[in-house]
């Protein structure tokens, strides 16, 4: 295990790994509050795009890869605010066009869809100095807005009609969240991959909604699970041999899966009663005889209602209120 | 000098989409006064709540707040807005996150809130009795607490005029009773409100004045709750509707 730090490809593969981890659920967490859980899926297609012109042009695969999406992401956000994407044709049309052009361009330069292959499910001997460098530049510009803008963009996600009488300013908030998006596809192409990025912008955000009450716990919950993902994927690939992208990605299921069994405990969701008026007329009507009111099994009952200034249990589908020395229906 | 209005639209046209919705509509709410917007379904009122916050543009007309003319209205903390609960879905943010929204107004962007800001937050809260709920996610609330959640919100601003779209819609018969009694509370604050009614119901109590709209005019006098508020036999002769028994039978 330790060998495994001390080699130089291994660390900087770790490196783009954990800054991915982190920044995909950071900015994932904006995007799928906005209901757009797909958006990352989609962007990661017109990445491929960019990958096929860096391949027919020799330029550096990143930084063209990045103009192009983010260039994707601000056409689909237009389209969108000015109510022109009618359903999901015209965002279909847009990524599709990219990973065809993607396919057709890397064709053309020779490599063939196996060239390709690196960037769509990552590749962890291909990330280079000089790509850590990038990675790591555009991930603390991304994590500085996506924190310090937090409550902003929260807001804008949360209502924006409410945000915008606020006096944010939602249109360049909304531009702002795809094309941070766009970035974290492009910056994370070399570790999960452009296929699978999508994945580690929404799993871990719904294992932390499942394990966290609030939503900054759940936000940067959310980056804690995606860089537990991202170590135990990346250590996982190298001793399984297997695809960096998809081996992340199976462990982030796998934290999702233990978040469904555990989520519902870390949550302490009976602390939160539901509430429903009393509305006062209640006829006198004693529940059937329970053997010990005071020490009795309805104390431990899961299902409790808040009944104006009282607590009701429920007991086989009615409610039982305390009143003296039995219970009530309510 | 006068005080301004604290919101006043004078002879405005809306479309939407080349569609005409609002015509010639004038209406103001003045400081301390708790003006009521009804209307019938279809009648222009949630577009004529659209257009006074600057959430639509209009077409002719003159909309003002606090005296100045939207566009180009800037100090947005002075209106608290409260849309209807039904239009938050939020995964698992907490009651005093979606409240604490309203210092917004008063933060710039990278600006996180202060002391100052998170204690104006609890006092929202507690002017709405949900101070005790502020730990608890949203979602878990009733349609009553949530409203009043949106109502905090709005309150955090520190605003001057509320603007409330269908405050009971979704909230129970006891509840509705209770909203109206805080709202009776805050207006004898000096809080200017527009609240936006399908009917008075519970709220008749304090409300100053209504305003009436029907098929995007303002029209005098009282709705007619329960049908259109068109003449009922000018519509139906119109229609050749007029005696529907008689025209069966034939």
């Amino acid at each position: 295990m330790i060998e495994l730090f001390g080699m130089p490809f291994m660390q900087r593969a770790l490196i783009a790994a954990v800054l991915s981890g982190l920044i995909a659920p950071a900015i994932g967490t904006f995007i799928v509050q906005r209901r757009m859980s797909l958006l990352g899926d989609g962007l990661g297609h017109v990445a491929i795009m960019g990958v096929g012109l860096a391949m027919l042009t020799g330029w550096a695969p990143l930084p063209v890869a990045a103009v192009v999406c983010i260039a994707g992401a601000v056409i689909v956000e237009l389209l969108r605010q000015n109510g022109k994407a009618s359903g999901d044709l015209g965002l279909a049309i847009l990524f599709y066009g990219g990973l065809a052009s993607g396919v057709l361009m890397a064709g053309m330069a020779g490599q063939g869809a196996g060239g390709l292959s690196s960037y769509l499910f990552g590749s962890l001997t291909s990330v280079s100095e000089q790509d850590i460098l990038v990675i790591v530049a555009l991930a603390v510009v991304i994590l500085l807005f996506t924190i310090g803008l937090a409550p902003r963009l929260l807001a804008v996600t949360v209502d924006e009609a409410y945000a915008q009488v606020l006096g944010i300013r939602v249109r360049w908030l909304n531009l702002l969240i795809v094309v941070l998006a766009a970035v974290t596809v492009t910056v994370s192409m070399r570790t999960v991959g452009l296929l699978l990025v999508s994945a580690l912008m929404v799993i871990p955000v719904s294992a932390a909604q499942q394990s966290f009450v609030g939503f900054y716990a759940s936000f940067f919950g959310a980056m804690g699970i995606g860089v537990l993902a991202a170590i135990g994927g990346t250590v996982g690939s190298f001793y399984l041999d297997s695809a960096t992208g998809a081996t992340i990605v199976v462990t982030a299921i796998g934290l999702l899966g233990v978040s469904w069994l555990v989520g519902g405990k870390l949550r302490r969701e009976d602390r939160f009663i539901p509430f429903i008026e009393d509305h006062g007329v209640h006829q006198h009507e004693p529940a059937e005889a329970h053997a010990d009111p005071v020490h009795d099994p309805h104390r431990a009952e899961k299902l409790r209602i808040q009944h104006g200034d009282h607590i009701d249990y429920v007991h086989d589908g009615h409610r039982h209120a305390v009143h003296g020395d039995h219970y009530d229906e309510h | 000098m006068v005080a301004p209005d604290l919101a006043s639209a004078e002879h405005v046209y809306v479309s939407i989409g080349g569609l005409p919705i609002l015509r010639d509509v004038s209406a103001s709410v003045r400081s301390g006064e708790a003006v009521a917007l009804l209307g019938g379904n279809g009648s222009g009122k949630s577009t004529l709540v659209r257009t006074l916050l600057g959430l639509l543009p209009h077409q002719e007309g003159t909309v003002k707040l606090f005296g100045e003319a939207v566009p180009g209205f800037r100090d947005w903390w002075k209106v608290g807005y409260v849309p209807q609960h039904s239009a938050i879905a939020v995964a698992n943010a907490t009651v005093w996150e979606i409240a604490s929204a309203g210092r917004l107004a008063h933060r710039k962007p990278f600006q996180w809130l202060r002391r100052a800001d998170r204690d104006i937050v609890t006092r929202s809260l507690e002017q709405v009795d949900l101070a005790a709920r502020a730990g608890w996610p949203f979602r878990s609330l009733s349609g009553g607490q949530k409203q009043r959640v949106l109502i905090a919100r709005a309150l955090a601003s520190e605003p001057e005029l509320l603007v409330m779209d269908e405050p009971l819609a979704g909230v129970d018969l006891h509840s509705q009773a209770g909203l109206a009694t805080l709202l009776g509370r805050l207006r004898d604050d000096g809080l200017g409100m527009l609240v936006v009614l399908h009917e008075r119901g519970p709220m008749a109590e304090i409300l100053n004045r209504s305003v009436t709209l029907c098929d995007g005019r303002v029209v005098d006098g009282e709705p007619d709750f329960g049908s259109t508020c068109i003449d009922e036999e000018l519509e139906s002769d119109s229609l050749g509707l007029a005696d529907p028994i008689a025209g069966s039978i034939a």
